[in-house]
C-alpha cells in the first residue's frame, strides 16, 4: 500500500545513512576528498545534470560554499548557496557517526530517527532546498 | 565533444540509478539523491549487485564517464596553461 504524505514527510531518512557504516564512509570519505580537491584547486566530481544541460541542480555550487565557509567566508558561502552551512553540518554528523564505535553509533542514528520522526527536519531541509533552487533557477534571488 | 558525450553518458546513467533509487527507497532518498548525485552514485554501487535492479553495467557506465571527464578535465587546463605560457612568452596577443 502506497505512503500517505504524512508517513513520508515523517520517515527517517537521514538515520538509515548514519546507521550503515561503509555508506556514511563512503559518503563522508569522498565528499571530503571532493572538497579537499576543491581546495587545491583540482578537478574532482563534475555534477552530470549542469555538465551536460547547463542547468544547475539543487546541490550545484556547495563545494564552493562550504570551501568559502572552511575559510572563514561566511557572507561569500552564502551568497553562492545558502544550504552550506546545513551540508557542512549534515558531513561533520556523517564523519562522527563513521568514527563511532558500533553500540554508541546505533544509540546516535536512533536518536537521529527519532527526531526525523517527530519533526519531519530531514524531509523539511529537503523540500526548502528544493523550493531554494526553483527560486534560484528562475532567477528571483 | 568527448567531454559533451561523457558528461551525457554520466547523466543518463545517473538518471538511470536515480529511478532505482526512487522506486527501492522511496521520494525523500530519492529527493536526497537528486540533489546530491554522489549518494545516487553510491547508493548505485552498494545495491550494483541486486539483480532486480540491473545497474551494474550502468554504474560501469556512470564510472567511466566520470573517469573519462576528470582525465579530459585535467588535460584542458594544462592546455590551457601551456597555451597561457606560449602566448606570454610570445609576447601576448
Amino acid at each position: 500500500m502506497a505512503k500517505t504524505l504524512r508517513e513520508t514527510w515523517y520517515s527517517p531518512v537521514f538515520s538509515s545513512v548514519l546507521a550503515n557504516r561503509m555508506e556514511g564512509l563512503l559518503l563522508a570519505g569522498i565528499g571530503s576528498l571532493q572538497l579537499g580537491l576543491h581546495l587545491l584547486g583540482l578537478p574532482g566530481w563534475a555534477c552530470p545534470i549542469r555538465s551536460t544541460l547547463g542547468i544547475p541542480c539543487p546541490g550545484c555550487g556547495l563545494t564552493d560554499a562550504i570551501g568559502e565557509l572552511l575559510h572563514g567566508h561566511l557572507e561569500e558561502a552564502l551568497a553562492i548557496h545558502a544550504f552550506a552551512p546545513v551540508f557542512l553540518f549534515v558531513l561533520l554528523l556523517m564523519a562522527l557517526a563513521v568514527l563511532l564505535p558500533r553500540q554508541a553509533r546505533t544509540r546516535f542514528s536512533e536518536a537521529i530517527a527519532r527526531l526525523e520522526s517527530r519533526t519531519g527536519i530531514t524531509a523539511w531541509v529537503l523540500s526548502g532546498l528544493m523550493f531554494y533552487w526553483s527560486v534560484r533557477l528562475f532567477g528571483l534571488v | 565533444m568527448w567531454s559533451f558525450i561523457g558528461s551525457a553518458l554520466a547523466l543518463v546513467a545517473g538518471i538511470v540509478v536515480l529511478v532505482r533509487l526512487f522506486e527501492k527507497e522511496g521520494f525523500l532518498k530519492g529527493i536526497l539523491g537528486l540533489i546530491c548525485m554522489l549518494y545516487t552514485y553510491i547508493w548505485g554501487w552498494m545495491h550494483a549487485k541486486d539483480e532486480s535492479l540491473k545497474i551494474k553495467n550502468w554504474m560501469w557506465i556512470w564510472t567511466a564517464a566520470i573517469l573519462l571527464g576528470i582525465i579530459l578535465n585535467f588535460i584542458g587546463q594544462v592546455t590551457s596553461d601551456v597555451t597561457t605560457d606560449i602566448i606570454d612568452a610570445l609576447g601576448g596577443y
